[in-house]
């Protein structure tokens, strides 16, 4: 079953907020990893790919230019880009960079599961390759 | 001596003898016709020349007889009556000629005595001369001379004494060793000493120390030269020295003569003390006339009435370039032709016997051939003969000045005044003139800022009425330290009040002056309520960025603590059956959530961007903004009612700002309207601006908040239902776009929103 299992990749500097992902997360029954930064993501991502990664953008080496980077190395697992209170700008830059979906702080738990439920799934469907983007989240 | 002389007088009197013997013969042997007669006037004419008066007579009675025994013994030619006519004829003729001769004679020796007496009298320079020499013949005579010649110069000396002694001049006479001869009572008169000191002495007595040693030289050379006599004057001027001491100037004639190898000087001397401080005096005089004609740059001119005449000096000369002695009409050719009437009246009215003033002061221009113009003062006055009706002009006295540079200064200072009049007319500054605390001038801008019509209802009063009471204070300082000296004060910003007794922020500027009416102050306004209101505007703009920035920087600090908070909140309550807890943990999300709505508003504030203004119709977002609402109006029973005039132009706009002006409008007044309501949108043109209303019929404002309603963070809704920034927004947003927007409210019955927006193009 460890094949089934989804893997999620959590990146975020804050460690309770880490915490909460990891717990929130948890009973979805996906293999979680964790980052605290930049460094540490594309270390784990080099060590094997996620089939998911959800990061926060304000990191130690973060930013959209981040985001490039994890695009290169993930060209498949969809991103989910995290901050608080984002505007509208950094979005669309953070889009346009490759993330999936993005969302701004605070974001209610069961928002982001049932993203990540969906992204996951919908990458299962298409059979590794195609990425259908949620409805709702761009 | 006496025997050569008497010698000669013989030898005279023989020759006249034979002479006459000879014409006597003559007579006698030629016929009574022959007038050889007529020859006894050669010795009659010989005998003439003698000193002695009755030689003359005795001849003339010896050729009488003789002529008579001639006539009477010549042969006879002619009757002998007629021959005794002629000898008659003849006779009385030389007797006649005799005794005038003889006369003559005895008057020109009087009249020598006469005409001396006559200039010792006048003090004449050639009688006195004239006197002193007869008088040093006689002094010399006097004292060196004993022959037979002496008594008659000791007669011709006693009648010079008399006269050296009553002469006005000092006549002394000295010898080569200087020792004083002569000294006569002028002489003691001015040298207050007396004669009987004064002979013998030396001349040196009376000359002050400092001259004798030349005095001496001088006196010896004059004495060495061929000139035997120096004329008053010709030595300058010499000082006499007084027994008291006291010097005083003299004027000398001086004149030498040798008689038996020694020389004798005679000086005759004159006090010319008073001569000279009368010559001063004059001098003076004329100087001080000439200094005050030169200082006034007068020139000066004499017309005279009967000769038609004019004399000119020579600055009035240059002033009228004509020359002196020309006619009046000659006189005035260069004056001015529109100036030229106006003196020639003055001239005439000042010449008729009953002019009130014989005075006239004229100003006219003067106009040179080389197009030159100059300003005169003509100053003169009349001079008449006669009394009333006869009385008549005789000359007209003159000054003319040129004025020229004074008139420039005047031409100068008008342009001047002019200048600061209009400067003061147009000047952006309100202008007040205060004295004695009361207003004596006001200029229009002034009167504009006190909002009067006219002067009177500021000039006059006191700046205390004007000014709002808060200032009055300060007022007395400054007047006080302005009137104390001070040359000016700093600016400082005060109230006025104006004529309806609303208030006026004004910057005020003054200075202390002081003219003949004695000190006063000068104050200048400035209306800056405009950029009070800016500054205002400005200062709360810059503390709204202040707060974008801090609301920027926390947002990002706080966000992820409340994710935590959020995120544990919702993950225990999908864990806890108590509904109390589960109650607990939703409050805390809505908190939350609260707090994020009101921190997504202030960083859309902070955040927003700089609008992209194009022409836009405000109808197509007002239709937008209610239907988006649609769901919420109906839940909430709001009516919306839209009054929007087709005519209506676009506005300069940005659609998403405009776009969020309605929302946050429209969702205040759903606020307001919790039991429902009515909601009215009215848009139309007034004049360059688009008129937008949003007006409901809620609870309203009260009047003391409705002044506050766009302060940041100012709310009035029930806790946690506003921002308190929903019409900062919109306020910010409206003013971007220069436009304004204005809050009507009456408690019970609902606010309006009134918003003008500038219309595009």
């Amino acid at each position: 079953m460890v094949e089934n299992r989804p893997s999620v990749l959590v990146v975020e500097d804050d460690g309770e907020m880490r915490s909460l992902l990891r717990d929130g997360l948890w009973s979805e029954g996906y293999d979680l990893r964790e980052a605290e930064d930049a460094d540490e993501a594309f270390l784990s991502v080099l060590r094997a790919v996620p089939d998911l990664i959800i990061t926060e953008i304000r990191l130690s080496a973060g930013g959209v230019d981040y985001i490039n980077r994890l695009r290169l190395f993930v060209p498949h697992s969809p991103i989910i880009v995290m901050t608080a209170f984002g505007d509208e700008k950094l979005k669309v830059a953070v889009l346009r960079a490759g993330a999936t979906a993005y969302f701004s702080k605070p974001v209610h738990l069961a928002e982001l599961r049932s993203c990540v439920k969906q992204l996951l799934d919908a990458g299962r469907q298409t059979a590794m390759k195609k990425v259908v983007m949620p409805e709702g989240v761009r | 001596m006496s025997l050569s002389l008497d010698k000669s007088i013989r030898l005279r009197a023989g020759a006249v003898l034979l002479l006459t013997s000879s014409i006597f013969v003559l007579d006698l042997l030629t016929p009574l016709g022959w007038a050889d007669w007529l020859l006894y006037f050669i010795p009659l004419v010989l005998t003439l020349q003698s000193p002695r008066d009755r030689d003359s007579y005795n001849f003339a009675a010896v050729v009488t007889l003789l002529t008579a025994l001639g006539g009477y013994f010549s042969p006879r030619d002619i009757h002998p009556a007629v021959a005794l006519m002629n000898r008659v004829l003849g006779l009385m003729v030389m007797w006649g000629v005799t005794w005038m001769i003889v006369r003559q004679k005895q008057a020109r020796s009087q009249l020598v005595g006469a005409r001396a007496a006559q200039a010792q009298a006048e003090a004449g320079r050639e009688a006195a001369v004239a006197a002193r020499e007869l008088a040093e013949a006689s002094a010399t005579g006097a004292i060196h001379r004993e022959s037979q010649a002496t008594r008659e110069l000791l007669l011709s000396s006693l009648r010079l004494d008399g006269i050296v002694q009553s002469a006005m001049d000092a006549i002394i006479t000295s010898d080569d060793r200087m020792q004083i001869l002569l000294f006569n009572e002028a002489a003691e008169r001015m040298f207050l000493t007396p004669t009987r000191e004064a002979i013998g002495q030396s001349v040196d007595r009376f000359l002050p120390a400092r001259f004798r040693e030349a005095h001496r030289h001088h006196v010896e050379e004059f004495g060495r030269s061929r000139v035997t006599s120096r004329k008053m004057g010709q030595l300058g001027k010499v000082m006499g020295l007084r027994a008291n001491g006291e010097e005083f100037p003299v004027e000398a004639a001086i004149s030498h003569i040798v008689v038996e190898g020694k020389t004798f000087y005679t000086v005759i001397l004159r006090d010319i003390t008073e001569r000279l401080r009368a010559e001063e005096h004059l001098r003076d005089i004329e100087e001080r006339s000439r200094l005050a004609l030169e200082a006034g740059q007068l020139g000066a001119w004499e017309h005279d009435v009967a000769t038609g005449l004019v004399e000119l000096d020579a600055r009035a000369r240059a002033i009228y370039r004509c020359d002196t002695g020309v006619t009046l009409g000659a006189m005035l050719d260069f004056v001015h032709p529109e100036d030229l009437h106006v003196l020639q009246n003055l001239i005439a009215s000042a010449h008729r016997h009953d002019s009130p003033d014989s005075r006239f002061t004229a100003e006219c221009r003067m106009r040179y051939p080389d197009g030159e113009v100059r300003w005169m003062v003509v100053r003169a006055q009349m001079f008449f003969e006669g009394e009333g009706a006869n009385r008549r002009a005789t000359r007209i006295v003159g000054t003319t000045q040129d004025v020229t540079a004074r008139k420039r200064v005047e031409q100068l200072i008008r342009q001047s005044e002019e200048r600061y009049r209009r400067l003061i007319a147009v000047s952006p500054y309100g202008i007040l003139v205060i004295r004695a605390d009361r207003i004596i001038f006001a200029n229009d801008q002034a009167l504009k800022l006190f909002g009067a019509v006219k002067a009177e209802e500021i000039v006059g009063r006191s700046p205390f009425e004007l000014f709002h009471p808060d200032c009055h204070d300060a007022m007395h300082a400054r007047a006080g330290e302005l009137l104390g000296g001070s040359q000016g004060v700093p600016m400082v910003e005060e109230r006025i009040m104006k004529q309806d007794g609303t208030p006026m922020d004004v910057e005020v500027s003054s200075a202390g002056f002081s003219d003949e009416e004695g000190p006063a102050i000068l104050v200048m306004l400035r209306d800056i309520s405009e950029r009070k209101r800016l500054q205002d505007r400005l200062r709360k703009t810059e503390r709204i960025a202040e707060l974008g920035t801090v609301a920027s920087g926390m947002a990002h600090e706080i966000g992820t603590p409340m994710n935590v908070i959020l995120g544990r909140a919702e993950y225990l309550m999908d864990r806890v059956t108590d509904e109390t807890v589960k109650k607990g943990l939703q409050t805390i999300v809505a908190q939350v959530e609260r707090i994020t709505r009101v921190m997504n508003q202030l960083l859309a504030f902070a955040r927003r961007k700089s609008p992209e203004r194009g022409p836009l119709a405000l109808r197509d977002v007002i239709e937008n903004s209610v239907e988006m609402f649609q769901e919420r109006l109906v839940k909430s029973q709001v009516q919306v009612e839209m009054q929007l005039d087709e005519a209506c132009p676009k506005v300069q706009a940005d659609a998403d700002q405009m776009n969020q002006v309605l929302i946050n409008l429209i969702m205040n007044a759903i606020h307001a309207m919790p039991d429902g309501g009515q909601l009215l949108i009215g848009m139309s043109p007034a004049d360059d601006m688009v008129k937008l209303t949003v007006a409901d019929t809620g609870h309203g404002i009260p009047q003391e908040v409705i002044a506050r309603v766009f302060d940041p963070f100012f709310t009035t809704k029930e806790f946690g239902k506003g921002t308190g920034l929903g019409l900062t927004v919109v306020k910010g947003i409206i003013e971007e776009h220069h436009g304004s927007i204005a809050a009507e409210s009456q408690e019970g019955k609902g606010t309006t929103f009134t918003i003008l927006l500038p219309k595009s193009g």
